[in-house]
């Protein structure tokens, strides 16, 4: 008989300690960029939140677990001043570990109401923001080795919607940003993700919930073989994304929708 | 620009406006129908309604209360004082 002589396999050990790693989180002053920022606290992040609103930024940084973390309003639509912002990201010698872009411009506009304010709007917020702030991000000294950047895109990118033209056509982009500076930015270490997800429950969703009619809100439910998703659903996949357990994972847009774009 | 006053103080402009937006057939509006009975009348033209309240009234509105219109007339009305309530608050 014939003995098969078995190799003792290496266990994988599990690396996603992010202790005193640091993150910059854009859009903190709601949603998800809220809900992130306080679990990345837990897990002892270092945190730099940028959101609109000042007083809901605030607000989570209050939430916040310990302490050296910091905050700076911004709206990213105001891009010639963009650098306000990240002068103030880069000031000191910290060197950042990760950057999740939460901030995010979703509208619903028919065809025939979107006006040339919107599509400015719409492509400062969601692609032109998160192109300047990697380009500062990437600069030497401003980011450790085997750092991690993430984009929240959408399956808007890739599956149609009527009235989501602009905005999804800006996700798109958004995933054509992320794939070309995972090749560009290789060479400095820094991996760059996105993730489409769908419809989770969330202030935008809200605003849609009232938006839509009825009968494609059904649809909409529909369609989520798994449910309309929550927070805790794709919270940890960026957690994973930002740790070194995903250290060879760079360039992949991770499709999270409860089954919708496969329906 | 269109002039908002005008258009509210007149149903006729207000539903010219919104045929011609929606590009609804002409008069689709004006005839004395009921939303229901109106094709065109579909979810997109809704979304698109509530869009253009939005961006050109300047008045949030969401769906259900739309629901509650069941002539054109009824929408004029539900805009028109929509936009009043907004001045007086």
């Amino acid at each position: 008989m014939l003995k098969i002589k078995l190799k003792t396999k290496k266990i994988i050990k599990l690396n996603n300690n992010l202790n005193l790693k640091h993150i910059i989180v854009t859009g903190a002053s709601s949603g998800l960029g809220r809900e992130l920022s306080i679990n990345l606290s837990k897990i002892n992040c270092k945190l730099f939140l940028t959101g609109k609103n000042k007083i809901e930024l605030l607000k989570t940084y209050k939430m916040l677990k310990g302490d050296n973390h910091k905050y700076f309003a911004f709206d990213l639509n105001n891009l010639n001043k963009l650098e306000t912002l990240t002068s103030k990201m880069f000031e000191n010698d910290i060197q950042f570990d990760g950057f999740v872009h939460c901030a995010g411009m979703h509208n619903i506009f028919p065809l025939n109401l979107i006006e040339k304010k919107n599509l400015i709007e719409t492509y400062n917020i969601n692609v032109f923001a998160p192109l300047l702030i990697t380009k500062e991000f990437a600069k030497k000294n401003n980011h450790n080795i085997n750092s991690s950047i993430i984009y929240i895109s959408s399956v808007s990118a890739f599956i149609g919607s009527s009235s989501l033209s602009l905005y999804s056509s800006s996700k798109a982009a958004q995933i054509g940003l992320m794939k070309s500076l995972a090749v560009e930015l290789s060479k400095k270490k820094i991996r760059v993700n996105s993730i489409s997800s769908s419809f989770f429950e969330s202030k935008i969703f809200n605003k849609i919930k009232s938006k839509i009619p009825k009968e494609n809100l059904l649809q909409l439910n529909k369609k989520h073989l798994l449910g309309i998703g929550k927070y805790q659903d794709i919270i940890p996949t960026i957690i994973h994304l930002i740790s070194d357990d995903s250290q060879w994972t760079t360039g992949s847009n991770l499709v999270i929708d409860g089954g919708y774009s496969s329906n | 620009m269109i002039n908002v006053k005008e258009i509210l103080d007149n149903k006729k402009f207000f539903f010219e406006l919104v045929e011609k937006e929606l590009e609804l057939s002409e008069g689709a509006l004006s005839s004395n129908t009921t939303l229901k009975n109106l094709e065109e009348w579909d979810s997109l033209a809704i979304m698109t309604f509530v869009t253009l309240l939005d961006s050109k009234f300047k008045i949030n509105i969401n769906t259900d209360q739309l629901s509650k219109c069941k002539k054109p007339t009824d929408l004029y009305l539900f805009v028109k004082n929509k936009v009043k309530n907004k001045k007086n608050n």
